[in-house]
C-alpha cells in the first residue's frame, strides 16, 4: 500500500466512503458553489491528498443551532461528510473529552498545527465588563478567541452570532456582545451567516477552503458563491412581486393562491442567503415556500430591523408617534411666534403717530 | 368554500414556460461532440449553471432521448448515469439518501470518469483479492 | 457601516429625525404665516373677497395657453408625484403604519409609467429653465435646490425597483435616505407650497377681490 493512500483514502475506507461517493461529494460541492465541473476532479485529488485539517471550534454565546444544523440529518448526508475531511480537535459539544482533558487538546492542536489550524467559531463575544458573560474553563470567550486566532491559518465565522453579532447584540445588547470580525483584523475571516446557515453552505465552505483556499468574499465577508443574490432574486413568488399580488394576511385568498408575501414581512429584497435554490431539511423546502416571509436572518441586526410582520417600506419604531410630538411642539413654537408678531405689531401700534396734513405744511380746508 | 372540505391549495412551485435556451446548448453539444470525435476532447457541463430552468431541462432531456445504456450508482443515494441517444452525450444526476437532486451535469466523454475503477482503487484491489483468496483456502481446510 | 445598517438607519433613526423636522417645521411655518395676519384696507372695501379667494384657488389651477408645455409638464409631474407617492403598494404598507389607515395600492406597471412620465417632465421641465433667457435670469440656487430634492427620491426609487446600479438594499437606503432630504427641504425651502399652496392663493385672490380687482 502507497503512503498516501493510508492516509485520507484508508480513512475513509475505514467510514465506508468509496471513491465515488467522494467524487460525488466533490462534484456536488463544485456544483452548488458554481465552479466548473472540471474543478469536483480536482477537489476529489486534493482532498485525497492533503493531511487531515485539523479544526478547532469555539462556540461562545451561540444557542448550538449552528451545530445542529451542520450534524443533525436523519440519513447519513453528503453534508456531514465533511467531518471524515476534517481533525476536529475540539468542539464542545461534540468531543468525548471534558474538563482540563479537553482544552488539553486544544492547546495540543494548536502547538502541533501552530499557523496551518482552521479555526471556527459560532457564536457572538461578549466585551462588556471585561467579557465577564460568557466564560469557558474559567476563561472568557475574548480572550480565548484572541489566543486561538494567534495561530490560526484562517477564521471562519458559522452563523450571523459570529458573522455580525446576531441575537445577543440585539438591542439593548447587555453584554456588549459583538462579532468576530470586531475584534480579529490581522486574520483572513469568512463569514456565514444565518440562523443556522445551510448545512451545504457550511460544508462548501469548508470543502473550498480545503482544497481552494478562501472563496472569493463580498464587502462583508460573505462566499459569494452563496451570498451572490438575494431570497427575492430566486424566489419562486418573485413573479407575483413584480405584478404588485400581495398576500394581506396569513389566511386570506392571496396567501391560498401563494402570493407575494412582502406585505405581511417578508425581508427576502434585502436577504442575501441561498435559502431559495438549495432549501432546508435536505431540499424539502424554505420559509416562504411554506407560506411566511424571510426574516433576513443572514444579514446583521436582523432582529432590530423592524416588525418580522412588517414590511421593509415601513419605519423602525414608531413614526406615528414621532409626527404627533412634532405636530404638539410644532403648535406650541407656532402659537408662541404667533403671540410675538402680535405683540411687536401692538407695540408698533402703540409707537404710530399718525401724520396730519398740518405735520406736512399743508392747510385744512 | 362553500363544501364541508376546507380544501386549500398553496401553490409550491410555479412551472415555468422554456426560455428558449435548448438550442444554444444543443448547438454548444455539437461543438464538444465534434472536438470529442477529431480529438478526442472531453467536457463536462454543469445544468446548474446555465440559465436554464426546469422546462428547459425536461424538453432538452426530451430531445436528446435515451440510449442503451443506464447505470445506477447506489452510495449516499442513488447517481443515475444515462447515456442519451446521442452516443456520447452522458446526462447524469446524482440524488441524496432523500431522492433529493444535488447535481445535474452533461458529460461528452466516451465513458463517464465516475463509473471507472480508479488505478489506485485497482490495485488495492489486488491485495484485497488475494485476501480474499486466502481466507477461502484457510476455511476450506477447516 | 455596511449597507443594511444603512438602510436600518435610514428606515429609523433618519425617518424619525426627518418626519420631526417636516411636521415642526410645517407646523410653525403655517402658524407663522397665519399671524401675521393682514394689511388694513385704507381705501374703502368693494367686497369680502371670499369668493374671489375660492376663485383664484381654482383659476391658478387651470393651465394656461401662454405656456402650455411647461403648464403640461408641471401638471404631469405634480400628478405622477402624487400617485407614486401615495399607491405605490410599498408606499401604502408605510402609511397604514403611520397613521393606521389603509388604501389600495395601484399595479406597479401603473406607478411605473407615471414614475417615467414624471422623470421626463421633471427634466423638461429643468431644460426649459436653461433654455428660456427670462426663466434662467429667475431662477436662484434656490429653485434648483427644490429641483434636485424632488427629483432624486424619483430616480433613486425607480433604480431601486428595477434593481438598477448598486446592489437592492444600498438602493433602498439611499432613495429613503433622499426622500427624508426632501422632508427636511419641505419647511425651509420653496417646496413649502406643498402646503401653503391653497392658502397663498386665497389670499391673493381674496385680497384682490376685496380692492376690486378682477382675478
Amino acid at each position: 500500500m502507497s503512503d498516501n493512500r493510508q492516509q485520507l483514502a484508508g480513512e475513509l475506507q475505514r467510514h465506508g466512503i468509496s471513491r465515488r461517493t467522494f467524487l460525488k461529494f466533490c462534484t456536488s460541492m463544485a456544483s452548488v458553489m458554481a465552479l466548473p465541473p472540471a474543478a469536483a476532479a480536482e477537489m476529489a485529488e486534493k482532498l485525497v491528498k492533503i493531511k487531515r485539517q485539523s479544526v478547532i471550534w469555539l462556540s461562545f454565546q451561540e444557542c448550538t443551532g449552528c451545530t445542529e444544523s451542520i450534524t443533525r440529518a436523519d440519513k447519513p448526508s453528503l453534508e456531514s461528510l465533511i467531518f471524515d475531511f476534517v481533525s476536529l480537535d475540539y468542539h464542545h459539544t461534540l468531543q468525548a473529552a471534558s474538563g482540563d482533558a479537553a482544552e488539553l487538546a486544544r492547546e495540543q492542536a494548536m502547538h502541533d498545527n501552530a499557523g496551518k489550524y482552521i479555526l471556527v467559531v459560532d457564536g457572538s463575544i461578549p466585551v462588556k465588563d471585561g467579557g465577564i458573560y460568557s466564560t469557558i474553563a474559567g476563561m472568557t470567550n475574548l480572550d480565548m478567541l484572541e489566543q486561538v486566532a494567534k495561530d490560526a491559518a484562517a477564521i471562519v465565522a458559522i452563523g450571523s452570532c459570529a458573522a455580525f453579532g446576531g441575537l445577543p447584540k440585539a438591542s439593548p445588547n447587555p453584554t456588549g456582545a459583538v462579532a468576530v470580525s470586531d475584534i480579529i483584523h490581522d486574520k483572513p475571516i469568512i463569514n456565514i451567516p444565518g440562523c443556522p446557515p445551510i448545512p451545504v453552505v457550511m460544508t462548501g465552505v469548508l470543502a473550498h477552503v480545503l482544497t481552494f483556499g478562501i472563496p472569493e468574499l463580498d464587502d462583508m465577508g460573505r462566499p459569494k458563491a452563496f451570498y451572490g443574490d438575494t431570497i427575492h432574486d430566486r424566489c419562486y413568488r418573485r413573479p407575483f412581486y413584480d405584478r404588485g399580488e400581495f398576500a394581506k394576511s396569513f389566511d386570506d385568498d392571496g396567501a391560498r393562491k401563494g402570493w407575494c408575501l412582502y406585505e405581511i414581512g417578508c425581508k427576502g429584497p434585502t436577504t442575501h442567503n441561498a435559502c431559495a435554490t438549495i432549501k432546508w431539511n435536505n431540499g424539502t423546502s424554505f420559509p416562504i415556500q411554506s407560506g411566511h416571509g424571510c426574516l433576513g436572518c443572514s444579514e446583521p441586526d436582523f432582529w432590530d430591523a423592524g416588525g418580522f410582520y412588517k414590511a421593509i417600506s415601513t419605519g423602525i419604531g414608531n413614526p406615528g408617534q414621532w409626527a404627533t410630538g412634532a405636530l404638539a411642539a410644532g403648535v406650541a413654537a407656532g402659537l408662541a411666534s404667533a403671540y410675538l408678531n402680535k405683540s411687536t405689531k401692538s407695540k408698533a401700534e402703540k409707537n404710530h403717530q399718525e401724520v396730519t396734513i398740518e405735520d406736512m405744511g399743508g392747510k385744512h380746508e | 368554500m362553500n363544501s364541508s372540505k376546507l380544501a386549500i391549495e398553496i401553490p409550491l412551485e410555479i412551472a415555468e414556460p422554456t426560455t428558449g435556451m435548448v438550442q444554444a446548448v444543443l448547438r454548444e453539444l455539437l461543438e464538444h461532440v465534434e472536438l470529442l470525435a477529431e480529438s478526442g476532447q472531453q467536457h463536462v457541463i454543469d445544468l446548474t449553471s446555465l440559465p436554464l430552468n426546469d422546462s428547459d431541462k425536461r424538453e432538452l432531456e426530451n430531445v436528446l432521448g435515451k440510449g442503451e445504456i443506464s447505470v445506477t450508482l447506489s452510495t449516499l443515494g442513488d447517481s443515475r448515469i444515462i447515456e442519451t441517444g446521442i452516443n456520447g452525450i452522458w446526462w447524469i444526476k446524482h440524488f441524496s439518501p432523500n431522492e433529493k437532486l444535488l447535481a445535474e451535469l452533461i458529460e461528452i466523454t466516451p465513458f463517464p470518469e465516475i463509473i471507472k475503477s480508479h488505478p489506485d482503487d485497482i490495485k488495492q484491489a489486488v491485495f484485497e483479492l488475494k485476501k480474499l483468496i486466502e481466507i477461502n483456502e484457510s476455511g476450506e481446510e477447516v | 457601516m455596511n449597507e443594511i445598517e444603512l438602510l436600518n438607519w435610514a428606515r429609523g433613526p433618519g425617518l424619525a429625525y426627518a418626519t420631526i423636522i417636516m411636521v415642526f417645521g410645517l407646523t410653525l411655518r403655517v402658524f407663522e404665516i397665519l399671524s401675521l395676519g393682514r394689511a388694513e384696507e385704507l381705501a374703502e372695501v368693494r367686497g369680502t373677497g371670499v369668493s374671489d379667494g375660492w376663485k383664484m384657488i381654482l383659476k391658478r389651477s387651470l393651465p394656461e395657453p401662454r405656456h402650455w408645455k411647461l403648464i403640461t409638464a408641471s401638471y404631469i409631474f405634480h400628478v405622477g408625484l402624487l400617485v407614486v407617492i401615495f399607491f405605490f403598494i410599498p408606499h401604502t404598507q408605510l402609511f397604514r403604519d403611520v397613521f393606521g389607515i389603509f388604501w389600495s395600492g395601484w399595479p406597479n406597471y401603473v406607478i411605473d409609467f407615471f414614475t417615467v412620465l414624471s422623470i421626463a417632465a421633471m427634466m423638461y421641465t429643468l431644460v426649459s429653465r436653461f433654455v428660456d433667457p427670462t426663466r434662467r435670469i429667475l431662477s436662484k440656487m434656490s429653485d434648483y435646490f427644490a429641483w434636485v430634492v424632488t427629483f432624486l427620491p424619483l430616480v433613486t426609487g425607480y433604480m431601486a425597483f428595477h434593481r438598477l446600479g448598486i446592489d437592492y438594499t444600498t438602493m433602498l437606503a439611499v432613495h429613503i435616505l433622499s426622500v427624508e432630504l426632501l422632508m427636511i427641504s419641505l419647511p425651509v425651502s420653496k417646496l413649502t407650497h406643498a402646503i401653503t399652496f391653497t392658502m397663498a392663493r386665497y389670499y391673493t385672490g381674496s385680497t384682490n377681490g376685496r380692492r376690486g380687482i378682477q382675478s
